[in-house]
């Protein structure tokens, strides 16, 4: 086929697009999309989470017999890291409103390396269970552990690469407006990691 | 999943103006949303064609038991079991979303709502870029050894989770990594659609002035954002059940097979009115137009869509009435069941009250529409039976399910389908299809398509299982009435299928030499119309200032008998 | 309580619907007669409600809160330009 019958076939010409008046949408487009991916991901860790209370409820030992149990301590102290780095971005985001850029920027790092320090010490955490003897084909029981863990951990790692990226916005020239309103759905996206876990927590952990 | 967010960052910030572009950057890799619209199309359409090629295979396999089938060779029973199940995940993951809502919603939403392109057009592009290879992979998992998947779209465990029990060791797991990897592209679409029309509309565009197709598209894809989680989750688990050795839906293991029932079916049901909703915004768009009358009530259309979304949300359970679920829940679902029927029941009044005293022009898009709601009534009237549980009981599993569906899913699927390409070839191509040739089409579609359907009602009443390759093995079911009626049946499906190759001449002739479109054949209301056929990239040359509702026909008073969005009212 | 007819006769669909849900959802109880429900224990029949209202309240509310929230949005930023 000749590529000049096709060039005006599905698409004839262009537009020019300069001069477009400036929209003012309530929400901004990055915030309203993070929302609707956010209502996603609430609804696949409520699958999960039913999951979980589903196969639990079948069985009579739990921890089945031969399973070790999970370490409540430590990870009580993890959780702890894990809030404190959501405060450490509301923080940023207060400095950012005030215009100022390098604190904002430091307490923008600071939560980056908290949910680091968390997920270092989950992994070295699943090592240990590991050794016990625990893994995702012993039982049902460790099965979910790493599932609805590991999820999560996957999420708290994706939410760090993104703020990672997002820390170079502090480094250019730009208005703390500009800076704030990019760097709002990648916070959100934090807020709900963060905010997911101790749900989690109280789930896997504790009852 | 931290791609897609960082691609929203991204895309918040403006992209730069299109020059000079070579062939693949014009169509391979456009961020144009009308050829990401088409390649969601094209690639439907093809998937289509295979689902339509299954379906002949097993047809003719359940007329003609143990018999070779032309052009496809023996079907048995693993064959027969692989070809439905990836008949019915290609029919409604990979065709019936695709063409209704990805390659519908991306080429009408921009040009309805008056924008230039979508909201994320980056994101949009990896979307369909994902949804191509989840198909790659659907078309591969035919080809390793073992053969495609054969559990039903279902896919229950622990039939679909151990492979010696499905034989299909990788087609089960490669069936389930498609179906995730749809599911991942449609998410990213749905987004932009939803951000889209929320942030984008022209000036002067209300909430009240939105064409219902975009309502309804987005509605749609609102609902199933809300649902696809569980399934998400239940897939993972299952694909660990088939790959790492886990038992999540194994009970030997401690796992339990209604679990899987629990998340797949709380998206299923969802998913049916995901697939409906678009197709009834297509039907209300062309009503109007051909009927030259206001849409009779809007709000009351719009309403009735928000109810069917919030209560498809509580009937998911009546898909498992036999499957042991506590009878007191089975109960409070035959009660929401059957409520979810008004709202549908409550939107074809609408459509029917449009049509009432309306100077109708019987043009093919028309003859979709009409065809559509006469079809699909029967498809909703039939599900009331099945939602009673005292009556699925016997139903369920029968050929009589097999007929409901298929009198929701084809006439929303395909008709819907054949309905809007009709009506909007003129501003897709800028060509007219051929008239004769396009009526031949429909009444070779819709007449088969009855006699194919109607008569799995008597079948599945005589006790008809579903899923059952050869029936000839059972006496009761080998009756040379019940194989007759069979036969009768293929040979509907045969001569459906021959009628297609009409609409493919059709279509590409007229694409290439049909007669030039005018800039609004329909005389219709809506933005789209009013851009250069096909439209340029950007779309319109000078945005548009909305001053009316999209419905807007034989206003007393006014020369015409339509009156465009974007006219000031002294025009 | 009004007197008039169309408030009576409202009343009283609203006691003929509440009752036939009553007599839908607490009879069927004895008809528990499948292969699959016998290995139920009564935990698991229970976290399937659990997960199921859950399902059914989560989406739905969510949904619901995203509207209020733009509404909300929209209001103040009419009242702010005026
Ligand atoms: C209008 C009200 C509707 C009601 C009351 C209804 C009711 C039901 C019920 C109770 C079943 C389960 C039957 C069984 O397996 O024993 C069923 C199956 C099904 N329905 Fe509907 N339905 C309705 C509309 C629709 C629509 C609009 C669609 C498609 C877009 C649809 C698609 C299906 C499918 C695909 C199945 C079979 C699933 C399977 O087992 O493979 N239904 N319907
Ligand atoms: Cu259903």
């Amino acid at each position: 086929m000749k590529w000049s019958l096709l060039q005006h076939l599905l698409v004839a010409g262009e537009v020019n697009l300069e001069n477009r008046p400036k929209r003012k949408p309530i929400v901004p487009s990055g915030v309203f999309g993070m929302v609707i991916f956010i209502i996603t991901e609430v609804m696949f860790f409520s699958g999960l989470v039913s999951a979980y209370l589903i196969i639990r409820a079948g069985l009579e030992e739990w921890p089945p017999w031969g399973q070790p149990r999970l370490p409540i301590e430590s990870t009580a102290f993890n959780t702890l890291l894990l809030i404190i780095s959501a405060f450490a971005v509301y923080q940023s985001r207060k400095f950012l409103k005030n215009n100022l850029i390098t604190k904002a920027s430091q307490f923008h790092l600071g939560a980056i390396l908290l949910g680091f320090c968390f997920l270092v010490l989950q992994g070295y955490e699943w090592v240990q269970l590991l050794q016990f003897g625990m893994t995702l084909s012993s039982s049902v029981y460790g099965a979910l552990f790493y599932l609805i863990i590991g999820a999560h951990g996957l999420h708290v790692f994706g939410a760090l690469v993104l703020m990672t990226y997002g820390f170079i916005h502090f480094k250019r020239e730009k208005s703390f407006e500009t800076i704030s309103s990019n760097l709002l759905p990648m916070q959100i996206l934090w807020y709900f990691v963060v905010g997911i876990w101790p749900l989690l927590y109280t789930l896997v952990y504790l009852i | 999943m931290g791609q897609q967010a960082e691609a929203i960052l991204h895309e918040t910030e403006a992209h730069d103006a299109h020059h000079e572009m070579s062939f693949w950057d014009k169509y391979i890799f456009s961020v144009d949303h009308k050829i990401i619209g088409f390649q969601y199309m094209f690639t439907g359409l093809i998937m289509a064609a295979i689902g339509g090629y299954f379906a002949y295979a097993f047809r003719m396999q359940l007329a003609w038991p143990g018999e070779e089938v032309p052009f496809y060779g023996l079907v048995d029973a693993a064959k027969y079991n692989m070809l439905v199940t990836n008949h019915g995940t290609i029919m409604i993951f990979w065709v019936a979303m695709p063409v209704l809502i990805a390659a519908f919603g991306n080429w009408l939403i921009p040009l309805m709502i008056g924008c230039d392109d979508m909201v994320f057009p980056r994101l949009n592009r990896l979307s369909y870029q994902i949804f191509l290879v989840s198909a790659l992979v659907l078309i591969l998992s035919f080809f390793v050894t073992g053969g495609g998947f054969g559990g039903a779209w279902t896919s229950y465990p622990p039939l679909s989770a151990v492979a010696a029990y499905n034989l299909t060791n990788w087609g089960a797991s490669l069936w389930l990594l498609a179906v995730f990897l749809e599911i991942v592209a449609f998410l990213l679409g749905g987004i932009n659609f939803v951000t889209t029309t929320m942030n984008a509309r022209a000036p002067g565009m209300g909430m009240m002035d939105i064409p219902i197709v975009v309502w309804m598209i987005n509605i749609a894809v609102i609902l199933f954002m809300a649902s696809v989680g569980p399934l998400v989750a239940g897939a993972v688990m299952l694909f660990f059940d088939q790959r790492l050795g886990t038992s999540f839906f194994i009970p030997s293991g401690g796992g339990d097979p209604l679990l899987w029932e629990h998340l797949f079916w709380f998206f299923g049901h969802p998913e049916v009115y995901v697939v409906l909703l678009p197709t009834m915004g297509i039907v209300a768009e062309i009503i109007t137009v051909f009927s030259r009358k206001k849409l009779f009530g809007y709000r009351t259309i719009l309403y009735t869509a928000f109810g069917t979304g919030g209560l498809s949300f509580i009937v998911w359970a009546h898909h498992q009435f036999v499957a042991g679920i506590d009878p007191r829940m089975a109960n409070v679902f035959v009660v929401t069941t059957i409520l979810i029927s008004i709202p549908i029941a409550e939107m074809l009044f609408s459509f029917i009250a449009t049509l009432y005293g309306g100077s109708i022009e019987f043009s093919t898009p028309m003859l979709w529409a009409l065809g559509f709601l006469v079809s699909f009534l029967i498809g909703g009237v039939t599900g009331i039976y099945l939602g009673a549980s005292a009556l699925d009981v016997y139903f369920h599993d029968s050929y009589f399910v097999i007929a409901h569906f298929h009198y929701t899913f084809f006439p929303i699927t395909i008709i819907g389908m054949f309905a809007a390409i009709t009506y909007w070839f003129p501003k897709m191509f800028g060509r007219m299809m051929d008239e004769t040739l396009n009526k031949i089409h429909f009444w070779g579609t819709f007449i088969p398509f009855n006699g194919l359907f109607l008569p799995l009602f008597l079948v599945g009443m005589a006790g008809q299982h579903r899923r059952i390759a050869d029936f000839t093995q059972y006496p009761d079911l080998a009756s040379p009435d019940l194989q007759s009626i069979r036969i009768f049946a293929t040979v509907s499906l045969v001569i459906l299928l021959l009628f297609q190759f009409v609409f493919i001449y059709n279509f590409f002739n007229s694409m290439f030499k049909g007669k030039k479109a005018p800039l609004n054949p329909w005389k219709a209301n809506t933005l789209e119309w009013t851009v250069s056929s096909p439209p340029p990239h950007g779309n319109f040359a000078e945005l548009p200032t909305i001053y009316r509702g999209p419905y807007e026909y034989s206003v007393p008073g006014r020369e015409e008998d339509y009156w465009p969005q974007h006219l000031a009212p002294n025009q | 309580m009004s007197k008039n007819w169309f408030g009576e006769l409202k009343n009283k669909t609203g006691i003929t619907v509440f009752t036939v849900l009553i007599y839908f959802t607490g009879f069927p109880s004895i008809l528990k007669a499948c292969a699959v429900c016998f290995s139920g224990t009564e935990e698991t029949l229970g976290a399937f409600y659990l997960t199921t209202l859950i399902l059914i309240i989560l989406p739905i509310a969510m949904i619901v809160g995203v509207v209020l929230w733009l509404y909300k949005k929209k209001l103040s930023s009419l009242n702010h330009s005026g």
